[in-house]
């Protein structure tokens, strides 16, 4: 505790101290707090994300009727953990646009099931849920759900077929006055409701438009989750799915909850997964200010916070090791600066290349933090460009020689004596220091660009109708999966294709690899895909985000299984001793 | 009717001449503001949520934003006097059940502050003139020096830092209702309470001393000296009473400022009030909530006032030619 | 009046508090030698020489950005307060003189403004015209002319009932004489200890504006180097929101103390502080 009043004494004595003894300047600097940029090695390792849960878990708690965990001697399934958030969930209807966020995402979770779903230890595999096991037809294009048959809701109704269909039906056609989020992806395959059929309770047959790669996963995403018929459709429409109205069939049930302050979970001892959950119960404590969240967990009043930036991750490794883990993965997400491609000057791709060519990752390390080394699918998961593919991608090399190429780009494009621009941002910190990077990093080269900082409402205005030259942004995937990334981004009329970019050869591209279903072969076509998105220099991304997870020593099963977010956190395996 | 009746009266039909103007104010302040709700909603979790431009559209005509500002305004105000203040855009949930539970936060928030912000500042205010030009003087003007001058959202976030770091103390979490929990509700909100307290303390503090100053020095009190009375009777007796009278007027002025400053500071100590429901409407563009508490927070500001108007004339009836 | 005014201490410590603010203001950008882009190599380190202050999360020198911050910080306030003064001044002055319906009418809006949470009205103002310095000046100036319009309105309403001002009437001097030889002069003392102390309260208002994510980015301001992202390293780089907090109450202190010594020279309104 000691070490930031030390710092913040030292803070306020400083500047007067070393104003007397200017004339000293070799004398050591204190409390120097420095990002420092994993080696390379590490970065180039990154594809196994899981590296500290995967090696606890055994595969065999993967698949079904999970054991306690591996140290189940010492666990005490009982106790509290307490999560501090910035903000209410908005909605615990999380297929819908409103519950988007992780901080709807992380509190609804816990009380709710899916048809299948995305391991915890592991973002990249799908395991059984309230289906026991499935089979697809040979054509790919038919599925066969069996349920378990010992589900039962919180209200204790057994849960039916009936269930799933009206879940996946309401995700297909959304109801009267709701808007479908991120689980509007599933539409694609299954764009009709008579496609989803229940021939008894037990069973749920699903048909595909097409033999669809990305199916199984998108139905395992957290945003496909499974809600009672009945009782939601007694729901008045206008009125979305509150946190303590949600039934559910997920290992805790609502308990007490304050808007604004508090949300409790209790324990569901009717939970299919037998002696699950570990932990008695689940609090959701809303704390808006980053450095109260921080301060709650140095005194020990929450368990864990589900982000935090390098700077104070480095401040509880060095301050209170041993008493706080700071877990880092990689993060489905990452910053990124996009040029506008329909007007002068970014519609010339010489300025592109010049542009991207300016940005050093090393310096995106110690400016942002460390991230990770990766081009257009997130690195660490099954999809993303290996390190020795990466490496053969301009960006990647010299940085200086780069850096001189981009000029020569620039004087060939008529701009030899560089050229004016501007940068357009939200008025978020992150944002802000995000853009002011890369305007340093664009300075390199020549390139003098303004920031300027945009209320973010309006910013939303302004990069879907593309009134900007260049944005610095910020992205957070859902799921570490080429369609939900592909699509959205980089297909001619993807929602967050804010560049423009717009080419028919990659969208005939992107739909192929969405119909193939030998992996090999798909990652063949996707490797090919991100060496055309990241040569076209639209959406340039300079580097990809860590997750910064600090959980408190005495919890367990808290590591990020996985780069994504929003998945696996059901916390039904965590446990506190 | 008694003349200062009729002045109340002509007072109470002023007042709701205000609500009706606050009404317009409400509406139209986030109108102006470019934008919307739908687009409000994507921006609050930049990189995570994205809606196409048809279901951009579509969520718009769900909403009634795709109707005229005058029809909107007639059918809310149409709610209002059907008491009926809508629904949230941002939770669906209506606002009555929404915002009922924060009034009472940001009011025992508010009205803690006033409380510690009265008896700290005459306390000090009447011992500092007591002891004018003394060391406990000079001490207590420079430290309201300092109050009215240091941010009071800075002055929280430091508080917080510095007892989590040196007495391993965390105050900023955990509200609880004051009829579930008296005990950890106190420890919750009073230390919000004090830092919000800080500014009007001062300002009670600087009225209160230059009130006593002037009554010590007064006529009335050479009399009584001039009767043996004791210093600490004349004091307390006769120069604290005179004195108190401005104190109170400046808290009450203060009050607008009470409310303003919770919005903040709810933020810092993450206290569930009407400030932070207010801040995350109008990021959100909620147009229904931030109408609502927009009208709410003006109502509160004009019954402050009305019901000091009505000390006063009770005090004094001559307060009604000045105004 | 000038006399008594720079002859107390208080007084004095506030214009000297102003002076070093100002000194500040031009030897601080001095500090930066990287042209506002940052030294990556020294990002976030402690106070020690050549960064008395420290650097930020991109290796920028602290100090030389509070001092750009504070530029922003009294520009915003000298402008809030002149801009606000004067309309102010100048509608309450009117609305005193010459009352009537238009007073009435301007004494609801005033009513109405006042009673809406300062925050509130500059957020939603904000809005319209984006997180810049200037829609923050109009935001404020939005805000804080209902108080000064009162302010002047009642000091003019008291100068009417005064004697010599009857007695100008009496003896025929027109409206604007009255105004203009009797009133505003009168009502000037009042005006300038609002107006002053105004210079402090924006810069304030402003960082709770940038506080709650409505204020201008960057060093545009010392709210702007609160509210942004130091908040989220508080605990690992405490210097970054401990110097400008500092800042910006010796930026208000300074005002008080010049408000409070205008007050007392000017004596009859020596209690309206």
């Amino acid at each position: 505790m000691a070490p930031f009043l030390i710092r913040a004494a030292m803070s306020l004595l400083l500047p007067a101290v070393t104003a007397v003894a200017a004339c000293a300047p070799d004398s050591p600097p204190p409390a120097t707090v420095q990002a420092t940029r994993p080696t390379q090695t590490d970065a180039a390792q990154v594809p196994d994300p899981n590296s500290v849960a995967t090696a606890e878990a055994s595969p065999a708690t993967d698949s079904q009727g999970y054991g306690p965990n591996d140290e189940s001697s010492e666990a005490k399934p009982r106790g509290v953990l307490r999560i501090a958030q910035a903000r209410d969930p908005t909605s615990c209807d999380l297929p819908m646009a409103q519950a988007t966020s992780y901080q709807s995402v992380h509190p609804c979770n816990p009380m709710l099931s899916q048809i299948v779903r995305i391991s915890t230890d592991d973002h990249s595999a799908v395991i059984p849920d309230l289906a026991l096991s499935w089979e697809t037809s040979s054509d790919g294009a038919e599925w066969k759900f069996t349920l378990r048959p010992d589900a039962t809701w919180h209200n204790g109704r057994p849960v039916s077929a009936d269930d799933l269909k009206f879940s996946l039906d309401r995700v297909i056609t959304p109801p009267e006055g709701l808007t479908i989020g991120r689980a509007g992806v599933i539409a694609r395959y299954v764009p009709s409701t008579d496609m989803v059929s229940t021939p008894d309770t037990a069973t749920l047959l699903v048909q595909t438009d097409f033999p669809a790669a990305s199916f199984l996963p998108n139905l395992a995403s957290v945003y496909v989750s499974i809600y009672p018929r009945a009782e939601t459709e007694e729901l008045s429409p206008p009125s979305m799915m509150q946190f303590s109205t949600v039934i559910g069939s997920g290992p805790f049930t609502p308990g007490p909850a304050t808007r604004g302050a508090v949300y409790s979970l209790q324990r569901n001892p009717q939970y299919y997964e037998p002696g699950l959950p570990m932990l008695n119960e689940v609090r959701f404590l809303v704390m808006p200010h980053p450095a109260t969240r921080m301060a709650a967990l140095q005194t020990r009043v929450i368990d864990t916070i589900a982000i935090v930036t390098e700077p104070e991750a480095m401040v509880l490794e060095q301050d209170f090791a041993g008493e706080v883990n700071v877990y880092r993965s990689p993060s489905a997400g990452g910053n990124t600066v996009q040029l506008n491609l329909s007007r002068p000057p970014f519609n010339d791709p010489i300025v592109r290349r010049a542009v991207a060519l300016a940005f050093s990752r090393a310096d995106a390390d110690l400016a942002l933090g460390p991230g990770y080394d990766g081009a257009i699918l997130p690195p660490g998961g099954p999809w993303g460009l290996s390190e020795e593919e990466l490496l053969k991608l301009e960006g990647y090399g010299d940085k200086n020689a780069e850096r001189d190429q981009a000029r020569k780009l620039l004087a060939q494009a008529g701009y030899p004596d560089g050229m004016e621009t501007s940068i357009k941002t939200q008025a978020t910190p992150f944002f802000q220091t995000l853009a002011e990077f890369a305007a340093g990093q664009l300075s390199t080269v020549g390139i003098r660009a303004e920031v300027t900082t945009v209320e973010p409402v309006e910013y939303q205005r302004i990069i879907r109708s593309g009134e900007f030259e260049i944005i610095a942004h910020s992205h957070s995937f859902p799921l570490d999966d080429p369609d939900s990334i592909l699509i959205d981004h980089y297909s001619c009329d993807g929602n967050e294709n804010f560049p423009g970019l717009c080419d028919p050869e990659l969208d005939r591209m992107i739909n192929r690899q969405s119909r193939t279903l030998d992996a090999a072969q798909r990652k063949t076509i996707l490797d090919d895909i991100q060496r055309s998105i990241w040569h076209a220099n639209a959406k340039i991304w300079f580097q990809w985000s860590s997750r910064r997870t600090p959980v408190l020593s005495n919890v367990h099963a808290m590591e990020p299984g996985g780069s994504s977010l929003y998945q696996g956190r059901r916390l039904e395996r965590v446990w506190i001793d | 009717m008694s003349a200062s009746a009729h002045y109340l009266i002509r007072r109470a039909a002023l007042s709701v001449l205000t609500l009706w103007l606050i009404t317009i104010i409400a509406f139209a302040l986030l109108r102006i503001a470019p934008g919307d709700a739908v687009l409000a909603a994507m921006a609050r979790s930049p990189g995570e949520m994205s809606l196409s431009a048809a279901a951009m559209e579509e969520r718009r005509a769900d909403l009634g934003l795709d109707r005229s500002y005058a029809a909107q305004y007639l059918s809310w105000l149409g709610g209002l006097l059907r008491l009926d203040p809508g629904a949230s855009i941002a939770t669906g949930l209506p606002i009555g059940p929404e915002v009922a539970p924060r009034i009472a936060v940001t009011i025992q928030l508010a009205l803690l502050s006033a409380l510690t912000a009265g008896l700290a500042g005459t306390l000090a205010g009447v011992a500092a003139a007591a002891w004018k030009d003394g060391p406990f003087d000079a001490a207590a003007r420079t430290l309201a020096l300092a109050a009215l001058s240091a941010p009071a959202f800075w002055l929280g976030l430091i508080l917080v830092l510095a007892l989590a770091a040196w007495a391993n103390i965390f105050v900023a979490a955990g509200y609880r209702p004051i009829w579930d929990d008296p005990a950890a509700n106190l420890t919750r909100i009073m230390p919000a309470a004090t830092v919000l307290a800080a500014r009007p303390a001062a300002l009670v503090f600087r009225i209160v001393r230059i009130s006593t100053v002037e009554i010590l020095e007064s006529d009335f009190i050479r009399t009584a000296r001039a009767r043996g009375l004791t210093e600490t009777r004349i004091l307390w007796g006769h120069a604290f009473p005179a004195a108190a009278l401005p104190g109170i007027t400046a808290l009450g002025v203060q009050t607008v400022f009470l409310l303003s400053g919770a919005v903040v500071i709810e933020q810092v100590f993450g206290l569930p009030g009407l400030g932070r429901s207010l801040t995350e409407g109008v990021l959100t563009r909620d147009y229904p909530l931030v109408q609502f508490l927009v009208l709410l927070f003006g109502f509160f500001a004009l019954l402050t006032n009305f019901t000091m108007d009505a000390v006063y004339t009770r005090l004094d009836p001559r307060v009604r030619l000045a105004a | 009046m000038m006399k008594r005014f720079v002859a107390s201490g208080a007084t004095r410590a506030g214009l000297v508090i102003g002076l070093c603010l100002v000194l500040m203001l031009s030897i601080g950008p001095q500090m930066d030698e990287t042209d506002g882009r940052g030294d990556l190599q020294n990002t976030l380190s402690g106070p020690a020489w050549p960064h008395p202050l420290g650097t930020d999360q991109l290796g920028r020198d602290a100090l030389a950005r509070v001092a750009r911050g504070l530029r922003g910080s009294l520009l915003i306030g000298i402008s809030v307060a002149l801009i606000s003064g004067v309309v102010g001044g100048l509608v309450g002055l009117a609305s005193g003189f010459w009352r009537g319906w238009p007073d009435l009418l301007l004494q609801r809006l005033t009513d109405a403004l006042m009673a809406l949470p300062l925050l509130v009205m500059a957020l939603a103002v904000i809005a319209v015209t984006g997180p810049t310095r200037a829609g923050v000046v109009i935001a404020l100036s939005v805000a804080f002319t209902p108080l000064v319009m009162r302010v002047v309105r009642s000091s003019a309403l008291a100068l009417q009932q005064a004697g010599h001002v009857e007695a100008a009437r009496a003896s025929g001097a027109t409206d604007w004489h009255v105004i203009a030889a009797h009133l505003s002069p009168n009502a000037l003392a009042p005006w300038a200890v609002v107006v002053s102390t105004q210079v402090g309260g924006a810069a304030l208002a402003e960082a709770s504006l940038s506080f709650l994510g409505a204020g201008p980015g960057g060093d545009a301001s010392l709210g702007a180097l609160l509210g942004g992202e130091a908040q989220t390293y508080a605990f690992a780089a405490p210097w970054l929101i401990v110097w400008p907090g500092i800042a910006l109450a010796l930026v208000s202190v300074s005002a008080n103390l010049i408000g409070d010594g205008l007050a007392r020279s000017a004596s009859p309104f020596s209690r309206r502080n």
